[in-house]
């Protein structure tokens, strides 16, 4: 075998790789960003995996108790009048308030209360890095 | 002072668009009168984005808030050094901040080669005023810095608080720097190009610029890790957010540059591929700028939606254009005269080092831009997340670590039995016996593990390096070791100033490797005088005290630490709550020692003092600062002038082609 055909062999080699990771990757890790109303929608693929779901605190709606670090809150579309229950355990976020803009983040729970691993709450101000909820 | 910002600023644009043309013009008729014109016409442009940029800062100083950016970002009761950071606290200003490096770093540039490298200078030029001109045409016409309001209000709405505070300071300046260095390189690639002049000239002359480019994007990157573990408050120092991994892809393919010109300096090789790398370098450090300056990218870090996104894509297209057209149309004379001789040789293993960093840069780029990609070709919106990166880099970079061992010390063009045999039997039985002991100590992860082991191979290469060679140099200048090993140093700085920035990345490896892999993560509600268990710490919430001033009213508790029964520390975590802009923060408390951080955050307050405290063990993650500091004090090395035989050395060197 010539030598170019080694480092031929020896680049595909890495690239495949590489391409190889990122392919498993996506597919083992992908999170679909939808709104309230896209999940109230959703289709099998969304189903299957977790989900980023953007919406806003409905008011009065926030319950939370400190001994148990559970939450719980109605999560509204921004536009449409359609929401959804969703739970978290963990610290209170923060920025996280009534009325806030929020992106909650777990998997796909269908009809059931949207149990959710991370709140990511967004700055209301200036371009400036923000914190999240506990990643 | 107004108006002479603004006036300042015009001036900029015209006469950098001048000296673009002029010194085109120039070079290509050889009109010496036109390229004397344009290099006057640069050195004007680049005065008045020094008076521009001047003539804000004073403003910041002295509270002008009838400018909106002075009145946006600062106010009378911000100390002085957060009213000059300020500056590039918000968009229009970290623009002119951009442009002000540039034109900083290019007048250096200007004024080194006033009498050298004449062929290019025209080029380099030409290429840096066009960068200037892209940042200047975005501060007069999209972003103007010195934007007036109606009325002028008594008092500035203040810097974010996040950014107040010591890292903030240093670490973007230091990123702005380490981004805005890389054009300098690039210029003269290009100038390379467009010249002819394809030897190794332009390599040569950009040595140091490209060594404190990659210094300057290192520690970015590491103070804002850094300013994330402290300010932040989740625990962690990356987060793979868009922005980190904006200012990553850069030092990753500046990295695989910064190794494979050694190959082309040495051996006349990678020519096409090292300017492929530079290119990429740059138009990655122009897409960076893009991506946190348009907000075409959610991300945790929160933008500002601007009109800038079209404009930094032409600016990317175009770059993109005229530089690979010029790669192309020169493409012919960049042919290699050698070939590579063999798989298993020094100059392989840095080419398979290339691959990977490009393998991970790639990688990072594709996950980054994921959602935008998504969301043109199927219309859904998918998003990746750290999960992601970690399970693709991961591997990658564990490859990247045994590459590291392996380049520095194997033979080139081709290496023998006996010289694999020597090099690496010793340090692969040892890393392969960490590995080992690593995994009976009950290091459960298999990437741990192999971190592990590779890491001590990579040590034991290392070392071994420098004991031949200071027991060689001892031989014959007959010194004592110390005086033998600071000559081996001295007499060699990119070589073993190279071994020793090396070092610094197996200390980071194993710094994250450990905090990520071992970390371990408590949340508990406490009542006060109560206690809770973390690793083998007890925390007991003692005390909460509340304080107000001008700027926040702060609640901060106290939590005694103790070990084994017995009190070894306290530690404050605080809850903020600012008033201008009004928002809540969280000031984390953490000890830190070689084996491991305690990081502790105040959570949530209830009802009678009742508080939630989440704490983190955090094994190793000093070491990640410290390999920083040994990365930082190894580049150091390579690049000051410590030694002056150093000079006279270099053309022996280069013509021997020393084998391993």
């Amino acid at each position: 075998m010539s030598t170019r055909t080694r480092f031929t062999i020896g680049i595909s080699i890495i690239i495949t790789t590489v391409a190889f990771l990122i392919f498993t990757a996506v597919d083992q890790t992908r999170m679909y960003m939808v709104t309230v109303s896209e999940y109230l929608e959703a289709d099998q693929a969304i189903a299957d995996s977790t989900v980023r779901v953007a919406g806003r605190v409905a008011p009065g709606s926030i319950e939370w108790d400190q001994q148990k670090l559970r939450l719980n809150f109605t999560l509204d579309d921004m536009e449409q009048d359609q929401s959804i229950e969703v739970s978290y355990e963990g610290i209170l976020p923060d920025m996280f308030a009534e009325d806030r803009d929020v992106v909650v983040e777990g998997p796909y729970a269908g009809a059931q209360a949207f149990e959710a691993d991370t709140i990511i709450t967004s700055c209301p101000s200036k371009y400036e890095p923000e914190q999240t909820g506990h990643e | 002072m107004i108006t002479l910002g603004t006036l300042a600023l015009w001036l900029a644009l015209v006469a950098s668009v001048y000296a673009v043309a002029a010194s085109v013009y120039g070079v290509l008729r050889g009109r010496a009168d036109f390229v004397a014109s344009g290099e006057r016409g640069a050195w004007t442009a680049m005065a008045s984005v020094v008076v521009a940029t001047g003539v804000m800062v004073h403003a910041l100083v002295t509270s002008d808030f009838s400018i909106r950016y002075v009145a946006g970002y600062s106010s009378t009761t911000l100390p002085l050094r957060y009213r000059i950071s300020a500056l590039w606290g918000g968009m229009e200003g970290s623009l002119l901040f951009w442009a002000f490096v540039l034109v900083l770093l290019s007048s250096l540039v200007l004024w080194q080669n006033r009498n050298r490298n004449r062929a290019l200078m025209p080029w380099v030029t030409a290429t840096l005023m066009t960068i200037t001109t892209f940042f200047v045409l975005m501060l007069v016409f999209l972003t103007p810095p010195f934007a007036t309001l109606p009325f002028a209000p008594t008092e500035g709405t203040d810097l974010n608080p996040l950014l107040q505070n010591y890292w903030m300071s240093i670490h973007p300046p230091a990123l702005y720097l380490g981004y805005v260095s890389w054009a300098v390189p690039f210029a003269f690639a290009m100038a390379a190009l467009a010249s002819g002049r394809l030897d190794d000239l332009w390599i040569r002359t950009t040595r140091r610029w490209v060594l404190a480019a990659w210094f300057f994007l290192s520690m970015g990157n590491l103070l804002g890790a850094r300013w994330a573990y402290e300010v932040l408050g989740w625990g962690g120092y990356w987060a793979w957010d868009p922005v980190e991994n904006a200012a990553f892809m850069p030092w990753l393919t500046g990295t695989a540059y910064l190794h494979s010109v050694m190959i082309q300096e040495r051996k006349d090789m990678l020519k096409v591929w090292n300017m492929v790398l530079i290119i990429m370098t740059f138009l990655l450090t122009i897409f960076g700028t893009f991506l946190t300056r348009s907000g075409v990218i959610s991300s945790v870090h929160s933008f500002t939606e601007s009109g800038l996104g079209p404009w930094f894509m032409g600016f990317l297209i175009l770059c993109m254009a005229v530089s690979v057209s010029l790669l192309l149309y020169r493409l012919d004379r960049l042919r290699p005269r050698h070939e590579l001789d063999s798989l298993i040789s020094r100059e392989s293993s840095f080419l398979f080092n290339n691959l990977v960093l490009v393998g991970i840069a790639f990688a990072t780029l594709w996950g980054t831009i994921f959602p935008v990609l998504s969301e043109w070709v199927r219309g859904v919106k998918i998003t990746v997340g750290p999960p992601f990166f970690n399970a693709v880099n991961a591997p990658l970079a564990i490859t990247l670590l045994f590459l590291m061992g392996v380049g520095p010390v194997i033979a080139w063009r081709r290496a023998s039995l006996a010289n694999l045999k020597r090099n690496f039997l010793g340090p692969g039985l040892a890393g392969l016996g960490a590995g080992l002991v690593a995994l009976l100590a009950g290091l459960h992860s298999l990437s741990a593990v192999l971190v592990v082991s590779m890491a001590v191979f990579v040590l034991f290469t290392m070392t071994a390096e420098f004991y031949h060679g200071t027991a060689a140099r001892s031989r014959i200048s007959g010194g004592a070791w110390p005086s033998a090993l600071l000559d081996l140093v001295t007499r060699n700085q990119r070589r073993y100033g190279g071994y020793i920035v090396h070092l610094g990345v197996v200390l980071m490896f194993l710094g994250v490797t450990m905090s990520s892999v071992y970390r371990v993560e408590e949340i508990h509600t406490v009542d006060r005088g109560q206690e809770f268990q973390i690793g083998d710490y007890t925390l007991k919430y003692s005390n909460m005290e509340t304080s107000s001033d001008d700027h926040m009213d702060r609640l901060i508790a106290t939590l005694q630490v103790s070990r084994g029964g017995e009190v070894i520390d306290e530690l404050k975590p605080e809850k903020r709550f600012y008033r201008k802009p009004e928002q809540p923060a969280t000031e984390v408390a953490f000890r830190s020692t070689l084996k491991e951080d305690l990081y502790v955050i105040l959570g949530n307050l209830g009802d009678n003092e009742t508080a939630t405290f989440q704490a983190y063990v955090n094994p190793l993650v000093a070491w990640l600062w410290i390999g920083g500091i040994v990365l930082a004090l190894g580049t150091l090395v390579c690049v000051l002038p410590l030694s002056t035989r150093r000079e006279q050395e270099v053309p022996v060197r280069t013509a021997r082609g020393r084998s391993a």
